[in-house]
């Protein structure tokens, strides 16, 4: 009964991991397509950048809709208010991340944007949120400004 | 070089704001929709304000790009969320930072950004440097991971 019960157990952790893999698998070529779709956008000739974002926006929130309303989702002031404000800044940050793609080659921009942000991300955490790194972290920003001065070089 | 470090001061209020809500417990698919919703906002009343943004010749391309970049982006935030009900935060976390190559690897091969480099020496020192970025990713995002473990956000 029981190597019945560990082998069926054994079969559900094998097909999580298989559903984490595929996933993960999807999340990762979306969001990688997401960053070739912008420098494809930077390559063309021409001012795109208001146009895309308002394409790019719309059909997010057309689906971020269709999945809120599925999942009977809630929306309280304070989420309004907090999604707004990150809402702007989000759209700002590819704004002018598409500025800079026009300026500087997108092996340097697709490097350091995210390295960076996510380690002023820590160090904002650490002043606002009052969080400690982790060694890990710690690690993770020195590479992070090994890698700046190297791919600046 | 000031462009790149505004997307980088955007982009650290958009995680700031969003690690906001994460604590204060809101709910994430609102919050994201209110997001979505506010950019689409912002971006159709600059739109609106910019009349040269219509003059342009590739428009219908720009259009095309844009609505694939927004299923890509939606998608990977919902598979994302996804993957978080199968496998541990840390392990997505850092899965999902790293798909930045994706672009760095487009901009080599597609639009081939390294064939002006002058010698191998720069390429080397360019391509360490984008090791050294990646794997800093992971780190940050490993980090980032357990300490959400820990706080049960998963």
């Amino acid at each position: 009964m029981t190597e019945e019960l560990a082998v069926e157990q054994q079969a559900e952790g094998a097909g999580d991991f298989a559903m984490w893999q595929k996933m993960v698998g999807l999340a990762f070529l979306a969001q990688g397509t997401a960053g070739i779709c912008q420098k494809g956008l930077a390559e063309l000739q021409g001012e795109y950048r208001l146009f895309f974002l308002c394409c790019t926006y719309i059909v997010a929130t057309f689906l971020s809709y269709l999945l809120f309303r599925a999942r009977g989702a809630v929306l309280t002031k304070a989420g309004v208010l907090i999604g707004a404000i990150s809402g702007m800044s989000c759209v700002l940050s590819v704004y002018f991340l598409l500025a800079a793609l026009k300026a500087v080659s997108g092996v340097v921009v697709f490097s350091i944007v995210p390295a960076t942000a996510l380690s002023l991300t820590l160090l904002a955490g650490r002043v606002i949120f009052r969080e400690r790194l982790s060694k890990s972290q710690l690690a993770g920003v020195l590479l992070a400004l090994a890698g700046i001065v190297l791919v600046q070089l | 070089m000031l462009y790149v470090v505004l997307a980088v001061l955007f982009y650290v209020s958009t995680s700031v704001t969003q690690k906001t809500a994460a604590v204060r417990g809101l709910d994430a698919i609102g919050v994201n929709l209110a997001l979505r919703a506010s950019g689409t906002l912002l971006t159709i009343v600059l739109l609106a304000t910019a009349s040269e943004a219509w003059a342009q010749p590739h428009l219908g391309l720009a259009g095309g790009i844009g609505i694939v970049s927004g299923v890509a982006t939606f998608v990977a935030g919902y598979t994302g969320l996804r993957a978080l009900n199968f496998g541990s935060l840390n392990a997505t976390w850092s899965v999902l930072r790293v798909a930045t190559v994706l672009p760095v690897l487009a901009s080599i091969l597609v639009w081939g950004e390294l064939r002006d480099v002058r010698g191998w020496q720069e390429i080397v020192t360019k391509l360490t440097g984008v090791l050294c970025l990646m794997a800093a990713l992971v780190l940050l995002g490993r980090g980032k991971g357990r300490e959400a473990e820990a706080g049960g956000k998963a």
